[in-house]
C-alpha cells in the first residue's frame, strides 16, 4: 500500500480540493487503510455541514413537476422483455482495458474524446459475452431502448465508491448508471438509450456517485462493431 | 404503503423503496431534500436556471440508481448533497472561463416566502442552516475563505494558493485549521 497521505491532504480530499493526480493517489490509497478511513469518517460531518449551511431557498414548483413527471413515466414503463435474441451480424466485444490504456482513454476523454465509428448504425438486439479476464467478466445485453450490463468478479467497494458506466459516442462522453456489486462481486446495471454502431460503453470505479467525467481508470469497455 | 406511512419513515428506510422504483417514496424523498439540494446548487452555480438543471440531474440520478445509498456511508442528506455538489462543480469546471460564485448570497437574491407560510419542516430546515452557517462564520476569515473557495467554488488547494498569492502550505494549513474548528464545534453541538 502506498504511503499515507498527509492529514492536510486527507482534509483537502474530503473537501474535493486536491489536484487530479493527488486526488487519484489518495483515492487509490484510503480504501482499506484503517487510519485514513478513520480520519475521513471523522471529517465527513464537518464537510456535510458546508452543504447544509447555505441560505435555504424554495425550489420552484415546476422543478418538482418536471422531476416527478420523469419519475412517474419511468416507473410505469414496462420492464423490458428478456433479452435472449441474438443477431450474429451485430456484435459487441466487451474487453478488459489495461491500466495504461485506460489512463490514455480517460485523458483523451477529457481533452476531446474520439472513438472509431464503424458506420452502420442499424438497430441491434444482441447478447454479448465477455470471457472473464483478471477475474472480471460479464455480458452486455442490448435492446433497442435500453441495455443491461451484467458483471461478475468485481472488487468490493468501500466508503462512497460506486462503479460508474459511461457512454461515449463521437465527441460526447456521458455518465449512465452507477452500481454497487453484491457481496459475491456480481452486479446488474442498466444502460439507457439506443446504442448504435460506434458507441462505447465503459465502466470505472469512482470515489462517489454523481461524477460527470471519469476520474479513475477504465476497467471494462465495449464498442459496437 | 400510503403517503402518510412513507412520510413517517426515516430516510434510511425510505431509500430501499426508492431503489425499488416506488414513485411515491421518491416524492417523499424529493419533498425532504430537494430544497436543500436546490439551495446548495444555487450557492455553487449562482444562477436559478442552472441550479434547477443541476438539482434535476442529481435527483434523477438518485432515482435511477437508488440502490447506491448505503447507510454505512452517512446520512441520506449528506449523500444527496455530495451528489449535488459534484454535479454543480463539474458543470462549473466544464464551462471554461466561468467563475464560481464566491460570496454568500445577499438577502435580496433569495426567494423567500413570508414566515407564516413556511411549513414546519421548511422553517426547521432554514433554522438548522442558520445555525450551521454560524459555525462557519465564526471561523477566522482567512480560514473560512479557503474552505469556501474549495467547497463551493470547486478550486483545488493549489489553485487557491495561486489565486490568493499565498504558499500552498499556508492554504493547506488554513484549510486544516478551519475544518478542525468546524469539527470541534459540531462535537460541542454548536
Amino acid at each position: 500500500m502506498a504511503e499515507h497521505p498527509p492529514r492536510e491532504d486527507l482534509i483537502a480530499f474530503a473537501l474535493g480540493a486536491l489536484d487530479p493526480d493527488e486526488d487519484r493517489r489518495v483515492n487509490e490509497h484510503w480504501p482499506g487503510c484503517t487510519s485514513c478511513e478513520r480520519e475521513l469518517t471523522a471529517i465527513a460531518p464537518a464537510v456535510a455541514v458546508l452543504g447544509e449551511s447555505v441560505e435555504q431557498l424554495e425550489p420552484p414548483p415546476e422543478l418538482k413537476e418536471r422531476v416527478m413527471a420523469v419519475v412517474r413515466k419511468e416507473a410505469s414503463a414496462p420492464t423490458p422483455e428478456p433479452r435472449t435474441r441474438r443477431r450474429p451480424f451485430a456484435r459487441f466485444v466487451l474487453r478488459p482495458a489495461t491500466a495504461l490504456v485506460a489512463v490514455a482513454v480517460i485523458a483523451a476523454g477529457i481533452g476531446g474524446y474520439v472513438i472509431a465509428n464503424n458506420g452502420g448504425g442499424g438497430e441491434t438486439e444482441t447478447v454479448a459475452v465477455m470471457p472473464a479476464t483478471n477475474g472480471i467478466g460479464g455480458t452486455l445485453e442490448v435492446d433497442e431502448h435500453s441495455s443491461t450490463l451484467k458483471l461478475q468478479g468485481l472488487q468490493q467497494l468501500t466508503g462512497s465508491q460506486v462503479y460508474q458506466t459511461w457512454i461515449a459516442k463521437g465527441q460526447s462522453l456521458e455518465p449512465s448508471s452507477s452500481f454497487v456489486p453484491d457481496s459475491n462481486g456480481t452486479a446488474t446495471a442498466s444502460v439507457d438509450g439506443h446504442l448504435t454502431s460506434g458507441t462505447k460503453v465503459m465502466v470505472t470505479r469512482e470515489p462517489e456517485p454523481g461524477r460527470t467525467t471519469p476520474t479513475m481508470p477504465v476497467l471494462l469497455s465495449a464498442t459496437v462493431d | 404503503m400510503t403517503r402518510t406511512e412513507l412520510q413517517r419513515l426515516a430516510d434510511e428506510d425510505l431509500m430501499p423503496l426508492v431503489a425499488r422504483e416506488d414513485p411515491l417514496a421518491f416524492e417523499v424523498f424529493y419533498d425532504r431534500h430537494a430544497g436543500a439540494a436546490y439551495s446548495l446548487a444555487y450557492r455553487i452555480v449562482g444562477n436559478r436556471t442552472t441550479a434547477e438543471d443541476v438539482t434535476q440531474e442529481a435527483l434523477l440520478s438518485i432515482w435511477r440508481s437508488g440502490e447506491r445509498y448505503d447507510r454505512a456511508r452517512g446520512s441520506v442528506r449528506a449523500w444527496t448533497l455530495g451528489i449535488v455538489r459534484n454535479r454543480a462543480i463539474d458543470l462549473l469546471r466544464k464551462e471554461a472561463g466561468r467563475s464560481p460564485k464566491q460570496a454568500f448570497d445577499s438577502q435580496e437574491q433569495l426567494e423567500r416566502r413570508p414566515a407564516d407560510e413556511l411549513t414546519e419542516s421548511e422553517a426547521l430546515r432554514r433554522e438548522t442552516a442558520r445555525e450551521v452557517r454560524g459555525v462557519i462564520s465564526d471561523l477566522p476569515h482567512d480560514q473560512s475563505r479557503v474552505i469556501q473557495l474549495a467547497y463551493y467554488g470547486g478550486f483545488s488547494h493549489s489553485e487557491i494558493a495561486e489565486m490568493l498569492n499565498e504558499p500552498l502550505g499556508t492554504i493547506k494549513g488554513r484549510m486544516r485549521l478551519g475544518m478542525d474548528k468546524i469539527r470541534a464545534q459540531l462535537g460541542e453541538g454548536f
